[in-house]
């Protein structure tokens, strides 16, 4: 991975990625809610910041960023309901400057990235209440999500809005898969920041990803191999490692 | 503050704060152990005092409703209500020990409890409409979800084994094979995508949660 960091750095290799869809959307979501003249919704998900989960906010912050950086673009109001309370001043800087690079100040509301509940089901009655209410036209979801997600992608089908959604936890996937317009699954959400920035050093980095990938897989069909040889060489290396 | 520190100190905070929890990992000498236990506390207490601004957010939003009689705006009385009487009840009257105190302990388990698991048992009604939605046969990936959650359901169902008892296997298989397999290829991809984006974000070139141009 850092070699690939080092090549893109260089200029070496120029990588690319493939098309993500779901990130693709974005646009068409905000779009559509503009031509509507009804508001977004954004989620960062329900993950703390110091937690292994963190990052998976992280990479819905960088979404956010994108989204409402489109809604200062467009004229159109983004809702961004927060239930980890440290994300709050995170989600308004990030608006704040989305606002502010889109020549659009004086049209940000610090009231509209709104803190509803650390509670995790208090929060899905206040995002699902506010879906409804604000009749949203675009319903984004990129961040953790545990058993509240169901609720927001069935309150965002009832509101009617388009829904791009995505999530690392593997157990809530279905459900977003089931629900939503589009769905990110696992890793593309985390690599957001990268294809959404266009920064070829970044995209460097998923680059490395794949090929560690690559070498995932191919040590997965050598390890298989030999255990079906009787041979479990490579299950005690990898033991010891890790 | 100039636009250089603005846009650099956060970077070289982050950078600073994620080497010293990858040094606690490997890095056995007490006094560093106990600068990073220290820093952790730190960043707990910071998180803290977030909540506070939380608070002064929810409660501006929700007093402008109230004065302004906008719709819904009994919603948010019950809402300004439930939130400073239940602060005051369990922090001054219970000595910060909350449910320890009568009143508290009254309107917690008979009130948020029966709310909270309400909310929670609407994923029943929830999960059949999204599935109806999603089994729909419109495509052969619908087809095969379709039939392998059929499959599923009833196989785990107490009617399954009694219609025919060779739907258990199947079922297990279902869950243990293909299901598992594609699982864990999203679970190696995330572990990858984690580490990927952590190197970029200790390198300072993950920039997207600072704000956009950042």
């Amino acid at each position: 991975m850092l070699v690939t960091l080092y090549l893109t750095v260089k200029g070496t290799r120029r990588p690319t990625i493939r098309k993500i869809s779901g990130l693709d959307a974005i646009q068409e979501a905000v779009g559509r809610a503009t031509e509507m003249g009804r508001p977004i919704h954004f989620s960062p998900g329900i993950a703390g910041l110091a937690t292994d989960t963190g990052p998976q906010t992280l990479a819905g912050l960088s979404v956010l960023a994108h989204v409402a950086e489109l809604a200062a673009r467009y004229k159109a109001t983004v809702w961004t309901t927060i239930r980890q309370a440290e994300v709050q001043p995170l989600a308004t800087e990030i608006v704040r400057q989305a606002y502010l690079k889109a020549g659009a100040q004086d049209a940000f509301d610090p009231d509209k990235i709104i803190y509803l509940s650390g509670t995790q089901f208090a929060y899905a009655s206040g995002v699902v209440g506010l879906m409804h209410r604000e009749k949203v036209a675009a319903n984004i979801m990129i961040g953790g999500f545990w058993a509240e997600s169901l609720l927001f992608a069935e309150g965002g089908y009832q509101a009617g809005a388009i829904q791009v959604a995505g999530t690392a936890n593997t157990a809530q996937l279905p459900f977003f898969v089931a629900a939503c317009d589009y769905c990110l699954i696992g890793e593309e959400i985390l690599a957001a920041g990268a294809y959404l920035s266009k920064d070829p050093v970044q995209i460097g980095a998923i680059w490395g990803q794949d090929l560690g990938k690559a070498i995932t897989i191919i040590i997965l069909a050598i390890g298989i191999v030999l255990s079906l040889a009787g041979n479990n060489s490579l299950w005690s290396l990898l033991g010891k490692l890790w | 503050m100039s636009v250089a520190i603005r846009r650099n100190l956060p970077l070289v905070i982050t950078f600073i704060a994620g080497m010293l929890m990858i040094g606690d990992y490997y890095i056995k000498v007490p006094d560093f152990n106990k600068l990073v236990a220290d820093w952790l506390k730190f960043v707990n207490v910071a998180a803290t005092f977030a909540v506070v601004i939380g608070m002064v957010t929810l409660t501006r939003i929700h007093a402008r409703r109230l004065s302004q009689h906008k719709e819904g705006w009994h919603n948010s009385l019950a809402l300004i209500i439930a939130l400073y009487g239940l602060l005051i009840t369990g922090l001054v009257l219970g000595e910060g020990k909350f449910t320890a105190h009568p009143t508290y302990a009254y309107w917690f388990n008979n009130l948020y409890v029966p709310l909270d698991s309400t909310i929670f048992s609407m994923l029943a009604f929830y999960i059949a409409s999204a599935s109806y939605r999603a089994f729909r046969a419109r495509s052969a990936e619908a087809t095969v979800l379709l039939i392998s959650a059929v499959v599923v359901m009833i196989g785990r169902a107490p009617i399954g084994p009694a219609i025919w008892s060779d739907l258990v296997p199947i079922t297990s298989w279902i869950m243990a094979v293909p299901n598992t397999a594609g699982m864990r290829g999203i679970v190696i991809g995330v572990a990858l995508g984690v580490l990927s984006m952590g190197v970029r974000v200790l390198l300072g070139r993950e920039r997207g949660y600072l704000g956009p141009g950042a």
